[in-house]
């Protein structure tokens, strides 16, 4: 009976022992997605969000903020709006881009509408829910006193919660000038694009669509500090380029800017870089403005 | 079939019948029976044979209702420690005491009447030598003699350690097989005549006489084989005490898995060796030499440049993290206690519990169950079961000092964390007592 009771223990050891094997954890995998998530956040705005820009091979500050979350005042530009934006679950869309703010155009440049151009799909997921109230009446079997079976009618309300999830797929008309889709979140994946907006200007009056591609999304992101002190180091991101790009068969030259913007989760646009075409025939970074901190 | 048996319980049978006594007893039960039948015989012949202790205060109070024991004083004493080890192995068993007691009840009573007999059967003690004029009144006093009577022997026992000046010429004393203890004071009282007319020196054609308690202590207590194997290969406890063995082991080591990945295993034929020392019938303690698995994490990092559109020399690098869970054969020392069920037969179960470490890794447990097949004396099969673990240390997080400007990086490295590898294994080997 003891040689027993020790094999059993052995047995229930072993059996302990043989937990097969370990499992090692990982970082959690990336939450879901939405635009606005990677695009100042409201709280943000109304505390200031401050950027270094870097143009021309001069730098200065340029803090943002916002009032409504919509309406976006640079302080380096008097506190003048400087830009609109529109931003959902699902699209970020840039409206009335003034210039020489963190988003700029060359001068000449604006984006504008053309109806030749593809519209601007903008999906937004709506969901509704509606309360039911619903009568039911319940009968029931009785027996009177007599003994004989009474049918009693017993009426109840029922509240029933009904939740309706619906996408609902906007074109924009584009008939308003300026207007630049930043982000959209059915596309926010590698390598995929969408249609961003029409660019007008000089050598180009019948405007040249310009295309949003993903070009890398990250778990992190690190960028050189624009100064000692400032954030350079961030979540989930996204690397997101827009090219004014012409159709192939066109004939014409590729415009000779693009722009490549870095958005983080929680932060936003933390670096805006615009390459432009040299004279050797390859493009160099010529501005850029970086994120330093929040408004003081 | 019985009377072999028999002579090989003797030891009396021939290395030809000895070999085919063996080889009819393996395949017939009911001759087997037979044979466990003697081997039963012998040993409560054997306890028959054995010389018990019991405490001075039982010894006394025998002595006191038996008076004969107690004339032997001092003799009790030396003879306790041939006993102490029974005593012991009795003392924390209430059913040994009573059947030490009755066997010492029975012997005493054997005794007691042996004396009587000794008295009527040697009455020429004390007839013959009734006028000696050299008597010697031994009255009153006890004195301290032992006989010893000898099968082979007509020698009438002289005295020892008495004062007296016993003689004897008597020749044709009567003479019994055994051993007892006797007293002069069995002889008959002071009318009795001295019965020696020759001096001591005179006698020395007789035998010593010795303490019977300590002749019977020296009467060997062998160890009765219980099992045909015993029989064959020799009591358990009388074997060397020391194997080594040599083993190949088929293991199955489970790779720790990463929680988004799938499991990962590793098969290898691994070998060992080993040595045990037993230091008792069934525990043993020794050394393993050998291979086990283990496991490594390690974060592998590929740099790439993202292609801008006409540079690809652009300020941006891509950085992948793949954590990598890697399997490799280890050398292992390991400490190892076994402890056998069943040593006296031919299938032992083995268990055991070994530690020691991972050269290269870490720590290293492993318990083990199995099965050795005694094929001979010296030489053991075993196949054992095994389940074994060996932890490793995580690996330092690396560095990517060769990225330039932003930074994109995918799959964070996974934290340097202590991690184990368990392994299934099934061991065939041999061991061989050296």
């Amino acid at each position: 009976m003891k040689r027993a009771g020790t094999f059993a223990l052995v047995m229930i050891f072993a059996a302990g022992f043989a937990s097969c094997s370990q499992p090692i954890g990982v970082p959690p995998s990336t939450l879901p997605i939405t635009a606005q998530d990677f695009f100042w956040q409201p709280a943000q705005l109304s505390g200031g969000v401050n950027y270094n820009v870097v143009r021309n091979g001069v730098g200065s500050n340029h803090l943002l903020r916002s009032h409504d979350g919509h309406h976006i005042g640079d302080g380096a530009l008097n506190n003048e709006v400087t830009m609109v934006v529109h931003a959902s679950a699902d699209s970020v869309l840039l409206d009335s881009m003034g210039v020489n703010s963190i988003f700029s155009l060359p001068s000449g440049y604006y984006f504008g509408a053309d109806s030749s151009a593809p519209k601007i799909l903008v999906r937004d997921t709506i969901v509704s829910d509606t309360m039911v109230r619903d009568t039911v009446v319940r009968d029931s079997v009785r027996k009177d006193t007599s003994g004989n079976n009474i049918i009693v009618h017993y009426t109840q309300i029922i509240d029933t919660v009904i939740r309706i999830t619906t996408i609902q797929e906007r074109f924009m008309p584009d008939t308003s000038a300026g207007r630049l889709l930043l982000l959209l979140r059915t596309a926010m994946d590698s390598g995929r694009s969408w249609h961003a907006g029409m660019l007008f200007g000089p050598g180009i009056p019948s405007g040249m669509p310009v295309t949003a591609t993903v070009l890398d999304h990250v778990d992190s992101l690190r960028i050189p500090p624009a100064r000692p002190g400032a954030d350079s180091t961030f979540g989930e991101s996204f690397q997101i380029r827009y090219a004014p790009q012409q159709p192939v068969d066109s004939g014409s030259a590729a415009f000779p800017i693009y722009w490549i913007a870095y958005y983080s989760r929680n932060v936003g646009p933390v670096l805006i870089e615009q390459y432009t075409l040299g004279l050797i025939g390859q493009y160099s970074l010529t501005e850029r403005a970086q994120i330093i901190g929040r408004g003081p | 079939m019985e009377d072999k048996i028999l002579e090989y319980l003797e030891g009396s049978l021939g290395e030809s019948e000895r070999a085919e006594l063996l080889e009819t007893l393996s395949v017939s039960p009911e001759k087997r029976a037979l044979l466990e039948e003697h081997l039963r015989l012998k040993d409560l012949f054997a306890l028959g044979r054995k010389p018990f202790s019991v405490p001075v205060e039982t010894e006394r109070e025998l002595a006191r209702r038996i008076p004969i024991i107690g004339r032997y004083g001092d003799n009790l004493a030396p003879t306790r420690w041939a006993f102490s080890g029974v005593r012991r192995f009795i003392g924390s068993r209430p059913i040994g005491v009573a059947a030490a007691a009755m066997l010492l009840l029975a012997g005493l009573g054997w005794y007691t009447m042996q004396q009587s007999n000794y008295v009527t059967k040697s009455p020429s003690i004390t007839i013959r030598d009734r006028n000696s004029t050299n008597w010697t009144n031994t009255t009153g006093a006890p004195h301290n003699i032992a006989l010893q009577y000898s099968s082979a022997s007509t020698n009438f026992p002289t005295a020892l350690g008495a004062s007296s000046h016993v003689r004897s010429g008597l020749r044709n004393v009567r003479t019994s097989s055994g051993s007892n203890a006797h007293s002069l004071a069995l002889l008959p009282s002071t009318s009795t005549p001295p019965i020696a007319e020759h001096t001591a020196d005179e006698t020395s054609a007789l035998t010593p006489i010795a303490d019977l308690r300590e002749s019977s202590s020296n009467i060997p207590i062998g160890h009765s084989a219980h099992t045909l194997e015993e029989i064959q290969f020799g009591e358990p406890g009388k074997l060397s005490p020391l194997t080594i063995g040599a083993s190949l082991i088929l293991d199955e080591s489970y790779l720790p898995t990463f929680s988004t990945g799938p499991q990962h295993t590793l098969q290898t034929l691994l070998e060992d060796v080993t040595m045990d020392y037993d230091l008792t019938p069934n525990f043993s303690v020794g050394i393993e030499l050998g291979e086990g698995a283990s496991s490594s994490l390690t974060n592998i990092s590929q740099l790439t440049n993202s292609m801008q559109l006409t540079n690809p020399s652009a300020d941006y690098t891509r950085v992948v993290n793949n954590g990598v869970v890697s399997g490799a054969t280890i050398y292992d020392a390991l400490l190892a206690l076994h402890f056998t069920l069943f040593p006296e037969g031919e299938y032992q179960v083995r268990l055991g519990a070994d530690g020691g470490t991972a050269f290269g890794a870490g720590p290293m447990a492993e318990a083990t169950a199995g099965i050795s097949r005694v094929l001979a004396p010296n030489l053991l099969l075993d196949v054992t079961a095994i389940a074994s673990r060996v932890w490793t240390k995580g690996s330092s997080p690396i560095s990517n000092s060769s990225a330039e400007g932003v930074i994109g990086i995918v799959g964070t490295q996974v934290p340097p964390q202590s991690m184990y590898t368990t392994a299934f294994g099934v061991r065939a080997g041999l061991r061989i007592r050296l």
